[in-house]
């Protein structure tokens, strides 16, 4: 594949899918420069490997994976990119939304432990099935299943006004 | 509650700031794919590589030179920050169990980072340096370095600072985007209206 055509077609992908993909990284990590970090990365390796993955149809089935298998430890990782205009601390900028505009199921979601989180994120806002959720996080369909079962019931406790 | 989950979750974040450009995106992806390329050629590479890699000692730093060839140094020219030592302490974050691979960290690290005694460092002797500054920035208690630089293939402008604290932050700047010169560009680093490029920061070294 020639440069030109390569890059026309990835910038054309990125462009089409980078804010679907970058949220899908806020969801499991809950910090914007963080996930942006994610997609990056991600997206670094897809360029690498564009012609198999296009060949294949999984653009974003791939970057999707390596993010959500991505290790999303803060300390796994000593850099911190930014980009012109957002100044360092500052919270608005950083999660793009004053934290009281995230809703109480986002932070109830940011609270869960992380594998939970991933696969809500997966079966519950992405609709994938336990299997496809099994398969992109390389666990077993039970444990699939038990992450999810604790997960919604520590949401339920969560979103369930007191008193009722 | 499993009913509207989806729908819930979807409304409870918005879409985030602004992305970085797609010429950033495609950049970085051009790096990493040269960087592998350059990997699995390494053993024909590397007999040529000892031939030419070095660094420059410029002492004409103007910008329209054309003869970029880098040059060893000399113990005399150690102060030029054309001539930078190679330090690779940064390899102790990557690598290991849990860790992005070096490989994957070399392409989004500056290649010139400034140590805790203040000095400044290539991260790799892979890294060529074509002019620089020393303390371009003003700032008292801030230890910075202006380069141009060529790595994996890029030709770069760099400055980099260590603040206070010990966190060091690096912005680049494409010259094939700017529109003056090396000297120019970095006469323009104290400036508090200048809009700085894109930036690194890593926490105390």
């Amino acid at each position: 594949m020639r440069r030109e055509a390569r890059e026309a077609a990835y910038t054309e992908f990125v462009a089409a899918r980078q804010t679907h993909l970058r949220r899908i990284a806020y969801a499991i990590c809950g910090d914007w420069a963080q996930a942006d970090d994610l997609l990056q990365n991600a997206l670094v390796k897809l360029y690498v490997a564009w012609p198999r993955v296009r060949r294949d149809g999984r653009e974003e089935a791939y970057v999707r994976q390596i993010m959500v298998r991505s290790n999303i430890d803060e300390s796994r990782r000593p850099w911190r990119r930014e980009q012109p205009g957002l100044a360092a601390g500052d919270a608005a900028a950083r999660t793009g939304l004053p934290f009281e505009e995230r809703s109480a199921l986002f932070e109830a979601l940011q609270d869960l432990p992380v594998m939970q989180r991933k696969t809500v994120v997966l079966r519950h806002w992405l609709g994938l099935s336990v299997e496809e959720t099994a398969q992109e996080l390389d666990i077993s369909v039970g444990t699939v299943k038990s992450h999810t079962s604790r997960a919604l019931d520590t949401l339920q406790v969560a979103l369930t006004p007191e008193g009722n | 509650m499993d009913i509207d989950l989806r729908e819930r979750l979807d409304a409870s974040f918005g879409d985030g700031p602004e992305h970085r450009t797609l010429e950033t995106r495609v950049t970085a992806g051009r790096r990493a794919l040269r960087t592998r390329q350059l990997g699995v050629a390494a053993g024909a590479v590397a007999a040529a590589a000892v031939v030419t890699i070095g660094v420059v000692a410029m002492q004409d730093s103007s910008d329209d030179r054309s003869d970029k060839t880098p040059v060893a140094p000399s113990p005399s020219e150690t102060a030029d920050p054309t001539v930078l030592p190679v330090d690779d302490s940064w390899r102790a974050g990557c690598g290991h169990a849990g860790q992005d691979t070096c490989e994957a960290l070399l392409t989004e690290l500056p290649p010139v980072l400034i140590l805790e005694d203040g000095t400044a460092a290539r991260i790799t002797d892979d890294v060529q340096i074509f002019q620089g500054v020393d303390d371009p920035v003003s700032t008292p208690a801030v230890e910075s370095v202006a380069v141009e630089t060529q790595f994996q293939g890029l030709t770069r402008w760099w400055l980099v600072s260590r603040q206070a604290n010990g966190t060091v932050v690096a912005e680049q700047m494409d010259p094939a985007l700017s529109s003056v010169g090396f000297d120019e560009w970095v006469a323009g680093l104290d400036d508090p209206a200048r809009k700085p490029g894109e930036r690194i920061t890593l926490p105390p070294l």
